[in-house]
């Protein structure tokens, strides 16, 4: 019963340009590291092959450093890896696969496809169907070609390729890479193995995008999954079991504040953060200097524990009570230009005044606070 | 604020220990008169608060002549229910110590305490300068100092707003001025006082804009390297196609085929060539054959003509002899013509030498006559022409000559006449016998006489009158007609003649004689010409003449009897005619013969030719050559047609083939076939090339770069957001807060004015002075005769001001009396421009500041102030031991 581990989308090389150099690294070397671990799931599942679809690497122009680690990181399963190239690692004329040959690093397992063709393994009961891209884009179904493809007869026909599946997602109008959607039927597949669509995805019965095994942003559509894929015999419809990969947990979480509970609740949810979280918050709404400053005590934690923390604080508004300014013991014309700045955050969001008297507000009441601390005054 | 005592010693002119003691809390008077020490007890209250006692500046305290002294001032005060004690020394004993209620503060201390009470600062070195002097200043009036008042206000700015500020806490910040400082000094971190970026926030901007520029820079690459990889996958494609298709073994094939077309022609044209020089030779042949057949045509046309031209031979033999034949007779007949003429002509010849002989004897005879008679009229005239030349040379006279003795004769006429004129003139009318001689002379009758000279006039023998001319040159004129006389007869003499007249006649003789000779001359050249002798020898020869003409006619023949000759003209055309005639009758026998001859020379040769062509043509085998030709040339001139419509054939299909654009195609199709194969190989290479750059340019990991170039960017951008939104907040908020404090201050100004406007009404009524931001007075606005008017207190006249300045200085006091500070005000000689009426109200005034305030004044003239209600204390240093005033 032959059996594969379906993944694609590795995006090796990729960088996390919004998030602080302390945070990128590690979540960079997180995708490496998921290709050690699909190694180590293949031998563990002892699968027959694992099938790449494509955009193994993020870019062409990566650093020859990248290359030989993610060459190395197949080093865990040695069994056969089928790989095509996807959009981002297209087989052109010159990319990153000749240079990964020149380099001399493509191990000796690797079935990379450059060319459209079949790969025949008929020890292990299939042919491999490719359909690898030889340019960034196309407007050609490259799948095309399997529906007149010949196989030997009694093996499996499996089909690997990257691109848009007509018509299921949204953003397919006119896509780039089209792959028709009943190309598995058409081409009498027994699977057809997909990349491109980072989240894992169903398509039909035999047609799945396995998505990206380490998480790369924050839209929630499933990633980080490997799919373990177990055929019994031609023609059987195929097991499908998708198998956790990613070590990151990417989340975005919105939080409008209202009355004070709303601002413990944020809080309590930072609270629940762990160390393989990368979590985008976005609060908006009001809030008072107490629950500022409770606020970001809790966000310093949380981005002390949690692998990193992308707060976006720019549509919160900081409503000072009369008591907070009571207590800043801002009187007299201190008093009023804090009143002044309250008033002028209140403008509508975006507009640019609002938010450098926010800041400035923030900016007053700090002063004030240290000055309070400092003097030992009753907070 | 009260002061209770003061004591100097060792103290400028007070040398003496000096003291004030008992001083009022309202208003304290002192008199005394200039240089009594007024102003140096206001200076030593000065000193002993702003001056450090530590000073070394202080100099000018010293008594004069006492470099070593201490100066000393002890001053007691009380500051509401507080009691001070201060005492100062300076230079040699430098000290200071006050005593606070219970507490006793010394040195440095002291004098901090002393500065924050009063308010206001010590000078930082050297000694205390108005800067200094704090709300004391602005208090304290020095002598001739009241109007000036911003600058004092200025330096005391500081003290009075916190002394407003306390007075009116319930609006003010009580850490406003803290928070202002150090946002101040947070935004002066971010920007510049013009508001620029500086320090860590232009480094994050120029961060930033780096970082784009370099991820820019590394866009261009990657869009560079893309480009050279789109460039080398085409580069591949063409590559392979042509590797497979071989587009260049087309072009040879094709090549070839346009060789072998090219070859093909050339054969062709070698062809043409041939049977050219084939042509060639075929036109000579014919042409060789035409001339041959020509010929035996022609010879057969010649005999023709042979034959036709012996008749015509014959027939001009024929004519020739009719010609001949009848020449003969002519010529006889005209030599017997001739012969008759020659004699007829001899004949006359001979009669005309007769007649010619005879008219010549005639003419020499006449001749002979003319010039014997011409030879004797010559000699006549010649003989009258020799005795003409006798006269004239007897009567020669020079020309010259007769014209100056013309001269002399009119001179000694002129001058006769001017001795007349001046004469004396003697008119007479005398009876007939009167005897009377004038100069010996005797007068008759009536007339007159000059005289000249002196001359005797006698009557009778009874009387003798001598009359003497006057006029001095009578005599001149006498003696110079004498001289001229003189000399004329001198010349008179010399020609021979006895006076003018007959000089004159023999002058004109002598004139004729020339004419005559002349006239002679030229009748004598017309009759001899050649003078008398050659007309002599002419004689002779007409003479000789006539004998010889005599002597020819002798010797003729006599003339032929009854026979009238002929003229000799006519004889003699006769004769011409005759030997013309002869001579050409001879001329056309002779041409007559000649033709004949000629004629039966062209005759037998016409014979001999026309039996020459006779025998040639009638030969067999020229006859049999003449058919062969004939035949020969029917041949050949059909082969040469032949050939012609080959070559043309030939040629037209050369033509139409096109050998040059044939040769062009072939040429053409080699280059593209090369080209191709050449842009083949070059693609090769560049494709090599090109690899090569691409494995280079991939090894450095461009697009990595760029991310994480692209990440530090992002965190530089976000650092620079962040800078600026704080640069931002920090400067709104600096600006809202500075306002916010402007406008309190101008709040708080409002006790000021209410102070001030107290004061002023005083002076005068209903009148308003405006307070500015810097607390100095500013506009005063009075109410006069023409309604409101205002104008600024600086220019005001200078009484006024100090005025305006007195009572702005006391509303200060009461502003800060009333915010709890210690107010003591001094007055050192002031007011002393106010004129009775004014300084009447300023005093009304300075007694009411007295109610709140303790007030010092100092003044030389006592009498002005007798109405304070206080008793002036007279103010004089040193009269022995310590003097002590009291009230």
């Amino acid at each position: 019963m032959p059996r594969f581990l379906h993944t694609a989308d590795w995006q090796i090389g990729r960088q996390y340009g919004q998030f602080p150099a302390d945070d990128a690294v590690p979540l960079a070397q997180a995708r490496l590291a998921a290709v050690e671990s699909l190694a180590g799931l293949a031998a563990e599942h002892r699968v027959d092959a694992v099938l790449v679809a494509g955009d193994v690497f993020d870019a062409q122009t990566v650093s020859d450093r990248t290359i030989r680690q993610l060459f190395h990181a197949l080093a865990g399963f040695t069994g056969p890896w089928l790989m095509i190239p996807g959009n981002h690692d297209a087989a052109l004329s010159e990319s990153v696969w000749t240079r990964a040959a020149r380099l001399g690093v493509l191990p000796a397992h690797l079935h990379l496809a450059l060319q459209p063709g079949v790969l025949a393994f008929p020890d292990l009961g299939f042919s491999a169907l490719t359909a690898p891209l030889a340019q960034r884009h196309t407007y050609n179904d490259l799948t095309e070609w399997f529906d007149a493809a010949a196989t030997q007869a009694g093996q499996l026909r499996i089909g690997l390729a990257h691109g848009s599946v007509q018509g299921i997602l949204a953003q397919d109008i006119d896509s780039t890479n089209p792959i028709a959607p009943d190309r598995a039927t058409r081409a009498r597949l027994d699977y057809l193995a997909l990349g491109d669509w980072h989240g894992c995805r169903q398509v039909d019965a035999r047609t799945w995008y396995s998505g990206t095994p380490e998480p790369d942003r924050f839209r929630g559509n499933e990633p980080g999954f490997a799919l373990l894929v177990e055929i019994d015999a031609p023609g059987c419809e195929p097991r499908v079991t998708p198998l956790a990969t990613g070590r990151y947990c990417w989340q975005s979480w919105e939080h409008a504040l209202a009355v004070g509970s709303d601002v413990e609740a944020a809080i309590a949810r930072l609270g629940t953060l762990g160390a393989d979280d990368v979590l985008s918050l976005t609060l908006r709404g009001d809030i008072d200097l107490d629950g500022l400053q409770r606020l970001h005590a809790a966000l310093g934690v949380a981005q002390a524990r949690a692998r990193c923390v992308l707060p976006d604080l720019a549509a919160l508004r900081l409503m000072p009570t009369d008591a907070d300014i009571a207590a800043l013991q801002a009187d007299g014309y201190l008093g009023e230009v804090i009143s002044e700045l309250r008033d002028r955050q209140a403008q509508p969001a975006g507009d640019a005044g609002a938010t450098v008297a926010a800041h400035a507000l923030a900016v007053l009441t700090g002063i004030l606070s240290e000055r309070r601390a400092a003097t030992g005054a009753p907070a | 604020m009260r002061l209770q005592r003061l004591r100097v010693e060792q103290w400028r002119q007070f040398r003496q220990p000096f003291e004030l003691t008992g001083l009022a809390p309202g208003l304290n008077l002192f008199a005394g008169p200039n240089e009594a020490g007024k102003s140096t007890l206001v200076g030593a209250i000065r000193a002993a608060f702003f001056e450090r006692h530590r000073s070394a500046s202080v100099d000018e305290l010293l008594p004069w002549g006492e470099p070593s002294a201490a100066p000393t001032v002890e001053l007691d005060f009380s500051v509401g229910a507080t009691d001070y004690r201060l005492r100062k020394s300076f230079l040699h004993r430098k000290r200071c110590e006050l005593r606070v209620g219970a507490r006793e503060l010394d040195g440095e201390d002291a004098e901090q305490h002393l500065a924050e009470l009063l308010g206001f600062r010590f000078a930082g070195k050297g000694v205390s300068r108005p800067e200094h002097w704090g709300i004391p200043g602005l208090l304290w009036i020095e002598q001739g100092g009241a109007q000036d008042i911003s600058a004092s206000v200025g330096h005391a700015t500081d003290h009075l707003r916190k002394a407003l500020e306390q007075s009116v806490s319930e609006v003010a910040s009580s850490q406003g001025d803290d928070v202002i400082d150090r946002i101040r000094a947070e935004r002066e971190l971010l920007l510049t006082a013009t508001g620029r970026p500086r320090a860590a926030y232009a480094e994050a901007i120029s961060e930033s804009t780096l970082s784009a520029a370099r991820i820019a820079e590394l866009d261009g690459r990657i869009a560079h390297y893309r480009d050279q990889v789109d460039q080398l996958g085409r580069l591949r494609a063409e590559h392979a196609a042509d590797a497979a298709a071989q587009p260049w073994e087309g072009l040879r094939a094709r090549q070839a085929e346009a060789a072998g077309r090219l070859a093909a022609i050339q054969v062709l044209k070698d062809r043409i060539a041939v049977d050219a020089a084939a042509l060639r030779r075929l036109d000579d042949t014919v042409a060789l054959l035409e001339e041959q057949v020509t010929g035996y045509d022609a010879q057969l046309q010649a005999l023709g003509t042979r034959a036709a031209e012996l008749q015509l031979a014959e027939r001009q033999v024929a004519a020739a002899v009719a010609a001949e034949a009848p020449w003969a007779q002519a010529r006889s007949d005209a030599q017997a013509a001739c012969l008759h003429a020659d004699a007829a002509l001899a004949l006359a010849r001979q009669e005309d030498l007769r007649a010619e002989l005879l008219r010549r004897e005639a003419d020499s005879q006449a001749r002979v006559a003319s010039l014997t008679d011409v030879l004797a009229r010559a000699s006549a005239e010649q003989d009258q022409v020799h005795a003409l030349r006798r006269l004239a040379a007897a009567t020669e006279t020079s020309k010259a000559d007769i014209i100056r003795l013309r001269e002399q004769h009119a001179r000694i006429a002129e001058l006769r006449i001017r001795q007349e004129a001046a004469a004396t003139r003697v008119v007479f009318d005398l009876a007939p016998d009167s005897d009377i001689t004038l100069g010996g002379r005797r007068l008759a009758g009536a007339g007159e006489q000059l005289i000249t000279t002196a001359t005797t006039l006698q009557f009778g023998a009874h009387a003798r009158l001598q009359i003497v001319p006057g006029g001095a040159d009578l005599g001149e004129l006498a003696r110079e007609e004498a001289a001229l006389t003189a000399a004329q007869q001198s010349r008179l003499q010399r020609l021979g003649v006895p006076d003018i007249g007959a000089a004159e006649v023999r002058f004109s003789t002598h004139q004729q004689a020339i004419k005559d000779i002349v006239h002679g001359d030229k009748a004598l050249a017309n009759l001899a010409p050649t003078g008398l002798d050659a007309l002599r020898g002419e004689l002779a020869e007409s003479l000789a003449r006539t004998a010889e003409a005599r002597k020819q006619l002798a010797q003729l023949a006599p003339p032929p009897a009854g026979h009238v000759a002929e003229s000799l003209a006519q004889a003699s055309a006769l004769q011409q005619a005759a030997s013309a005639h002869l001579g050409r009758v001879v001329q056309q026998a002779m041409d007559a013969r000649q033709a004949l001859a000629t004629a039966q020379t062209r005759l037998d040769a016409a014979r001999r030719e026309h039996a020459n062509l006779q025998t040639v043509l009638s030969d067999l085998a020229r006859r049999q050559r003449e058919r062969e030709s004939g035949q020969q040339l029917l041949l050949v001139r059909a082969e040469r047609d032949a050939l012609r419509q080959r070559i043309r054939a030939g040629q037209d299909d050369v033509d139409l083939a096109r050998p040059d654009i044939l040769a062009q195609d072939e040429e053409r199709l080699r280059r593209s076939a090369d080209q191709a194969q050449r842009a083949f190989s070059e693609r090769q290479t560049a494709m090599t090339l090109l690899q090569g750059k691409l494995e280079e340019a991939g090894a450095q990991g461009l697009e990595e770069e760029r991310a994480e170039q692209a990440m530090r960017a992002g965190v530089a951008e976000r650092r620079c957001a962040e800078m600026r939104l704080r640069a931002d907040a920090l400067d709104l908020l600096l600006t809202l807060l500075q306002t916010r404090r402007r406008e309190l201050t101008r709040r708080l100004q409002a006790p000021l004015q209410r102070h001030v406007n107290r004061y002023l009404q005083l002076l005068f009524p209903q009148a308003s002075l405006e307070i500015g931001d810097d607390l100095a007075p500013g506009q005063l606005t009075r109410t006069g005769s023409q309604g409101p008017q205002a104008g600024p207190v600086h220019s005001l006249s200078f009484g006024a001001r100090e005025q305006m300045g007195v009572i702005s200085r006391l509303a200060y006091a009461d502003l800060l009396k009333e915010a709890g500070r210690p107010t003591l005000i001094i007055l050192d000689d002031a007011l002393v421009h106010s004129d009775d009426q004014r300084l009447e109200q300023m005093k009304r005034v300075l007694f009411d500041a007295a109610q709140r305030h303790q007030v010092l004044l100092f003044t030389c003239h006592p009498a002005a102030w007798r109405d304070m209600g206080a008793a002036p204390r007279a103010i004089a240093p040193g009269e022995g031991g310590m003097a002590r005033t009291q009230a």
